[in-house]
This record gives structure tokens, C-alpha cells and sequence, in this order.
């Protein structure tokens, strides 16, 4: 007993330094881009980190957005002849960052993240190591089950965000509308590109628009606030 | 070993006695517990930034986080990974969102006050991760440090100050933490010391590979861009060409040498920490990322040794002593009858 309480210091210590080299390497090899040890290494570093230590630290990085993006809902309601009429599109950013603009802080950055989460999410750039991958001649030989699970996670990934998207949508026609008027939703989205760093003081409102179309899909129910 | 023939030159019992020795030294230094201060430092300033996360989409918590809400119990269900989980899956009614949602913000009230902090720490954690797994799409790198943050903080005594746990300690009459505690404790917090380093440090690298970022545009870019403009004062640094590149460049050197500043001296580490709580008020003020910017001020806010926060202590209490002296002066130098007047009309 006596020992042991003599040898706990050292043992107590030896086990945190272990505990922390271990942990941080780990973590600089999950942080870490591709490389041959990490690449080897990556199915076991994964199932260590995530998901509790999951972390992603591109913050503005490698650049930041270029663009400003606002999205529109149109609303399929009944015309009262038992057909249906699409509703004008409305845009349900501008309103988020109106707001934003004067009250600094409030609910309106998260309620803007619900729209721009499932965006991102839709239009997030494959990953550039996989790409290269897919562009080798060799590439469905080689990496072809890699690639089809790389492939088929992203369709799911873009198909949470469609969905994600269509309650939004949902939400906003009610909100519009009231309550259980629509039958179905359709989003778009506009793409401003922010004035080239030479033209900083023109306004956003000369720069040109694109438009990204969504389908229409079904309305639901979400709780309003 | 050597002492039972001391003419026997061997530097093999040298170099073991000098290992044992910085061994020893470093069990003397890691059982006693630093950085207790800035811990519970931590503790305030990430608890208000939990509690304002909470409380300001109070009256939205049903549309973004409830059993109907925008991210539907389904998907979320599909969605929490194998090993992963949620407080929020156990009961899809209504009564059981809210009963979770409230004793969170109770928790984070008590964390935030210091209530029993080694019991509130890993349940903190476990409702905010519970949270978090209920809408992934809200959170942010703020959330995402908070979240490894609460897990190292489990480790150290975020208690220590400022805290009910710290006056009930008192009134017990508690002698010093216990060499082991202290040696976690230093553990938790050499842990967020690391982690914090690598935000930065990988932050930094990512962005010196981006072109907007060499040529010190990046920031017109993301004052620019929709979601974190401020109309009417975004302009007013990124119409300035000059200031833009010092303020784009100064950000990444300012992250890729966190680390080094951090551990190379205490004056660079306390430059470190100032520099970091700076870059993170601009952020907050001028991009409106208050959650953000409030976490990683809580984690920069710990990396102040006890010693530099009770010199602050000292010269706040000698500023605030000189400002009342000052002012029992000023009254006294009021004229009799002036002083009868205004007491009268008060």
C-alpha cells in the first residue's frame, strides 16, 4: 500500500504524458493533409477521433467566399378552382440579414445558418485528393469501390441538404401563406459575386446574379416559432 | 550506485541522476496546480457564451431543435453515427424537448457560477454534444473548440475561483488540491493549451496556401461576402486599402505563430493572449460571430499564469481605490451649503 502511494505520482504522471502524446498525434495526423504515413494510418486515426474529437479548423481558409448568397422560396398553393398557382418567389435571406444588420446580436445568424448550412452542403467541393484519384486512367481499376463510396456519400450528403432545404421552404410558406396552405415548395438561389478587390467601393447591387434552381418537392410540417 | 565507490568515473550514473533529476522536478512543478485563475477565467466567460447561445434563440428552440423542427427526427435519428448519441433521441414528445432543453440551460447556469463543477463539466458536456448532434448545422469552430475544450476542462479544476465551489472549499476549510488533482488539472489544461495550437496553427497554414490571403485581400472577401457584412462599417476597413493587407497579413502570422509565443516566453505569451482576445473582439464586433469569438476568448483567457491575473487584480483595486479617493475629494472640495442643496433635492 505504501508503495503504491509512494509510486502513484510517477505513475499518475507517466499515464497523462502518455495520454497526451497519444491523443495529440493522433490529432496532428487527423489535422495533417495527406501524406504516406497518415494516409496508411487514416481508418484508425478516424475511429479515434470521431466522432467526439471531430474538428475542422479551415476557418476563412484557403479562401474566403467570394459570393453572396440569398435563397428564395415559391409556394405551390390551391387556386381555389381545384387546380393549383405557384406563388411570386420571395426571398427569406434579406429580411435574416436586415435584421442582422441592426440588432448585432439575436437569433437571426443562426435562423440565416439553417439556410446556408444545407446550401454549403449541396454545393461543398469534392475533395481534391479523391478527384485526382477519379481523373487516373487507372482510377476505376484501382480505387473503384473507394470512389463509389466517395460518390454515393455525397449524393446522400446533397439529398439530407435538398431536405433540409424543403423545410425551410415549408416553414416559409406558412409563415407567408399560414398554416398548412401549401402543397408543395421550390427554392432557388441567388449568387452575387462580390465586386473584384479593384472595384471594392462599387455596390453589390451592380455586380451580376446567377440563379441555382431546386425542384419543386412536397411540404412539410415543421413547428414555427 | 555510485556512492559505493566514488572513484569510479563512469558518466552513465550522471546522465540517469540528471534524468531523475529533471523527472523530479517535473513532478514537483506538475503537482502543484497552475493556471487556476485563467481556468475559471474560462469557465465565466465560455458559460455566458453557452448561456447567450441558449437564450437568444430562446423563443426559436422548437423550430430549430425540437421534435418537429427544421431538421427532421428522422434524419437526425439516421444521422447520429454509430458510436455518437443524443439525449434528444431518447423521446421524440414535445415535454421531453423541453424538459432537455431547459436543464441545459440550468446546467449551464450552474457551470457558469461554479456549482459543483467536477459533476456539471461532463454533464455540460454531454447536453451541449446532446445539442449539437440535434441540428448539426449550426454550429461553428467556436463549437467545435468548446466542444474538446469541455472534455479537457473535465480533467482541470475550472471551480478553483469565483465560484460557489471555491467559497464552500473556504468555509471547509480545505487545504491545497492534492498533488494527483493538481496533475490532471495541469493535464486539462496543457491539453486546451495544445488544442488551441493546433486551431490556430492549421487555420494559419490553410490560409497561407490561399491566394486571396497572399495578397492581402482575404478579408475584403469575407467582409464582403453575405453573411458576415456589417452595411455602413464593413466599409470603413475594407475601403481602406492599406489597412485591409496589414489586417489580412496580421491575421495569418498572428496564427501561425500562436504556438511558438505561446510557449517561448511569458512575455510573447502574454502579447499571445493579447493579440488573440483583440483579433477576437474584431471579430465579434465586425462580423457578428459573438459565440465564436466568445469561446476562443475563453480558451486565449486561460493561458494567463495566476501570478500576472493577481498583478491585474492589484491594479484594477489600486485604480478603482485612486478613482473613489478621488472622488471623496472632489465632494469634500464641494462647498457646505452646494452639498445641502443637492442632498435635499435628492
Amino acid at each position: 500500500m505504501r508503495v503504491l502511494r509512494r509510486l502513484a505520482p510517477h505513475l499518475v504522471a507517466g499515464t497523462l504524458i502518455l495520454a497526451l502524446a497519444v491523443h495529440f498525434g493522433f490529432t496532428l495526423l487527423y489535422l495533417a493533409p495527406a501524406n504516406a504515413v497518415g494516409l496508411r494510418a487514416r481508418p484508425i486515426v478516424n475511429r479515434y477521433m470521431e466522432p467526439y474529437f471531430r474538428q475542422n479548423w479551415s476557418l476563412f481558409a484557403p479562401d474566403p467566399l467570394v459570393d453572396t448568397r440569398h435563397l428564395l422560396v415559391s409556394c405551390r398553393v390551391s387556386d381555389g378552382r381545384g387546380g393549383t398557382r405557384d406563388t411570386e418567389w420571395a426571398d427569406i435571406t434579406t429580411p435574416l440579414r436586415e435584421k442582422r444588420a441592426v440588432y448585432r446580436v439575436g437569433p437571426s445568424a443562426p435562423l440565416e445558418r439553417t439556410q446556408m448550412g444545407p446550401l454549403h452542403m449541396i454545393l461543398a467541393p469534392g475533395d481534391r485528393l479523391v478527384e485526382r484519384l477519379a481523373r487516373r486512367k487507372d482510377a476505376e481499376a484501382q480505387f473503384a469501390s473507394l470512389l463509389a463510396e466517395y460518390e454515393s456519400e455525397r449524393a446522400r450528403a446533397a439529398e439530407r441538404g435538398h431536405r433540409l432545404l424543403r423545410r425551410v421552404a415549408s416553414a416559409a410558406c406558412d409563415r407567408i401563406l399560414g398554416a398548412g396552405a401549401t402543397s408543395a415548395v421550390a427554392m432557388r438561389m441567388r449568387v452575387t459575386e462580390s465586386p473584384p478587390f479593384s472595384h471594392r467601393s462599387d455596390p453589390l447591387s451592380t455586380s451580376a446574379s446567377r440563379y441555382v434552381e431546386f425542384p419543386w418537392g412536397p411540404y412539410e410540417r415543421v413547428t414555427l416559432f | 550506485m555510485s556512492s559505493t565507490d566514488p572513484s569510479a568515473p563512469s558518466p552513465r550514473p550522471t546522465v540517469v541522476a540528471s534524468i531523475a533529476g529533471a523527472w523530479s522536478r517535473l513532478l514537483g512543478f506538475a503537482s502543484r496546480p497552475h493556471f487556476l485563475t485563467g481556468a475559471s477565467v474560462f469557465r465565466i466567460v465560455a458559460g455566458l457564451a453557452f448561456l447567450y447561445q441558449l437564450l437568444v434563440v430562446y423563443a426559436q428552440r422548437r423550430y430549430l431543435f425540437g421534435p418537429d423542427g427544421v431538421y427532421p427526427y428522422d434524419l437526425f435519428l439516421d444521422q447520429l453515427d454509430a458510436g455518437s448519441f443524443s439525449l434528444y433521441a431518447l423521446s421524440r414528445s414535445l415535454v421531453g424537448f423541453e424538459v432537455l432543453y431547459h436543464a441545459t440551460i440550468a446546467l449551464a447556469v450552474a457551470w457558469l457560477v461554479g456549482w459543483r463543477t467536477r459533476l456539471t463539466t461532463p454533464l455540460l458536456w454531454i447536453a451541449i454534444w446532446s445539442l449539437r448532434e440535434r441540428n448539426p448545422f449550426l454550429w461553428d469552430g467556436g463549437d467545435n473548440v468548446m466542444q474538446l475544450a469541455l472534455i479537457f476542462a473535465c480533467f482541470a479544476q475550472v471551480g478553483g475561483r469565483f465560484s460557489f465551489d471555491a467559497t464552500r472549499r473556504e468555509l471547509a476549510g480545505a487545504g491545497p488540491m492534492s498533488p494527483l488533482a493538481a496533475m490532471a488539472h495541469n493535464a486539462g489544461v496543457l491539453a486546451c493549451a495544445m488544442q488551441i495550437c493546433l486551431v490556430y496553427g492549421v487555420a494559419g497554414l490553410l490560409k497561407v496556401q490561399g491566394e486571396s490571403w497572399q495578397n492581402g485581400t482575404a478579408l475584403y472577401y469575407a467582409l464582403r461576402g453575405g453573411e458576415f457584412t456589417w452595411p455602413g462599417y464593413s466599409e470603413w476597413i475594407f475601403e481602406n486599402g492599406p489597412l485591409l493587407a496589414l489586417l489580412s497579413y496580421s491575421t495569418v502570422a498572428f496564427q501561425v505563430s500562436f504556438t511558438f509565443l505561446l510557449f517561448l516566453g511569458r512575455r510573447l505569451r502574454v502579447a499571445a493572449v493579447l493579440a488573440g482576445l483583440s483579433f477576437h473582439i474584431g471579430i465579434i464586433v465586425f462580423m457578428s460571430l459573438t459565440t465564436f469569438g466568445a469561446f476562443m476568448m475563453a480558451v486565449d483567457l486561460m493561458f494567463v499564469t495566476d501570478a500576472e491575473y493577481a498583478a491585474l487584480g492589484r491594479r484594477v483595486a489600486g485604480v478603482r481605490r485612486r478613482v473613489a479617493s478621488l472622488a471623496t475629494d472632489l465632494v469634500r472640495r464641494v462647498p457646505r451649503p452646494a452639498l445641502r442643496r443637492i442632498r435635499h433635492r435628492a
